[in-house]
């Protein structure tokens, strides 16, 4: 029987159940963690999961407290953490996380632990920045121990909450070969026939879809001109993040545009998000060339130089109408 | 570290600061009550990694700074070999002053950085 097929979450948590009964938690919570994903939103399956997993911890706790005093490891200071974690002690998992991350620093415990209270809060808030820290956790663990199970499956987990299915398979691959029954890769499997494979592998631009609910569509064909000095490359993006004109000589390439449609998305979010209000203007300074950046009327208009001695000019030609001029 | 951000908050205009690593792990942080440290490092390494993906491609290198300027205040973000420091200042501080005093401190936790990871 298909526990992941549309329509399935009685008879999945029907399973959890019989697992917990049998006194198999631990199976349970993998499935139910799996359910939450492939089911999303499910509040009875969210419920059912926050109860086992407070049980689990509240239960491990006392062992966990022995273990950490008794031989200190990095690997038993992110157990605890996760335990406080899921009673709600948050301040105390984050102490016990970086202490873990301290004592060991190559260790991804540490990180995975962090990377899980986050990835909760991401799924339970829709917190765009519990996703971003999530992911930020979630990459270093991966990094420090690649094919370790629970990163991936966590990191796989993010992915399908962004909705892109064909990132979560990449990331599931070594957990599928060994195990296909995993309940993750099944619930991939299942979102995958239902959801179409995404069109980006840049996980900024799924940040800024998933948030936004749109996705930038660009076309050449409705894209105008805008008249600029050879030395400046310009582009103009709309309020949707589409590139709306360019000049003759920038480079229209679809991941350059992709690039700059994520950096306008971003910039937009970033200020707001920190307190900063709106996006006014965004300089980029490397030794080989300037970026800038002027938000108007819901865009942002690019242009760049690779010739740093030009930024003042750069600047003055773009703050000036000529920025704003086009032909179609 | 810490006393060279303490420094840097002292910088007229400055609101506060922080360093990261570059996949935006806040390493020290100094930026008040009022902001969230959390926000602020998920963000900030956000828009350097947009930043970086958007200049790898136009000049094949990462910039050495960005500085994101907003109707309430202005954060700039100066890369420092493996981490980021973050900045924020009020709305409409002269940057070009404000910047100089930025460089000099972000220099300075550049030697840090590289003695601490020979």
């Amino acid at each position: 029987m298909d526990l992941f097929a549309a329509g399935a979450e009685s008879r999945l948590l029907q399973a959890a159940n019989r697992f917990g009964d049998r006194g198999q938690r631990l199976a349970a919570a993998r499935l139910l963690r799996a359910g939450t994903i492939r089911f999303h939103p499910w509040p009875d399956g969210e419920l059912a999961l926050d109860q086992l997993e407070r049980t689990l911890a509240r239960e491990s706790l006392h062992t966990l407290q022995l273990a950490v005093e008794s031989r200190y490891s990095a690997a038993d200071a992110a157990r605890l953490s996760s335990a406080l974690e899921r009673l709600g002690d948050l301040s105390g998992a984050l102490g016990w996380a970086h202490a873990a991350i301290e004592e060991d620093p190559c260790n991804p415990e540490g990180y995975l632990a962090i990377a899980r209270g986050y990835l909760r809060r991401f799924r339970r808030d829709k917190d765009a920045v519990a996703g971003l820290q999530a992911l930020r956790y979630l990459t270093k663990a991966c990094q420090l121990h690649t094919g370790h199970g629970d990163c991936l499956r966590s990191l796989a987990m993010l992915l399908l909450l962004l909705r892109a299915p064909s990132a979560a398979a990449k990331v599931l691959r070594p957990i599928s070969r060994a195990t296909p029954s995993d309940p993750m890769v099944l619930a991939l499997e299942a979102l995958s026939a239902e959801i179409p494979a995404e069109d980006t592998s840049n996980v900024q631009e799924l940040f800024l879809r998933w948030e936004t609910g749109t996705s930038p569509i660009h076309r050449k064909e409705t894209t105008a001109v805008i008249p600029a000095p050879a030395e400046f490359s310009v582009w103009e993006l709309d309020g949707s993040r589409t590139l709306s004109a360019c000049s003759a000589c920038a480079d229209q390439g679809q991941e350059m545009i992709e690039n700059l449609s994520v950096l306008a998305g971003s910039l937009t979010q970033a200020t707001t998000r920190m307190g900063l209000g709106q996006i006014a203007r965004v300089t980029a300074r490397s030794a080989d060339g300037v970026l800038i950046g002027l938000a108007e009327a819901g865009g942002v208009i690019f242009s760049h130089t690779d010739r740093p001695s030009l930024e003042s000019s750069l600047s003055r030609w773009l703050e000036s109408d000529r920025g704003r001029e086009r032909s179609r | 570290m810490k006393r060279l951000l303490e420094q840097l908050n002292t910088t007229p205009g400055v609101i506060g600061s922080m360093v990261m690593t570059d996949d935006g792990i806040p390493v020290v942080s100094l930026l008040g009550t009022e902001m969230d440290e959390e926000c602020v490092a998920a963000f900030s390494s956000t828009v350097q990694l947009a930043a970086n993906r958007t200049a790898a491609q136009l000049d094949n290198q990462h910039p050495d700074e960005v500085i994101i300027e907003a109707d309430q205040g202005n954060l700039l973000l100066i890369h420092l070999d493996g981490a980021l420091l973050a900045v924020m200042t009020h709305a409409g501080l002269e940057l070009n002053t404000g910047l100089l005093e930025i460089r000099s401190v972000a220099r300075r936790l550049r030697e840090i950085l590289t003695i601490r990871t020979p």
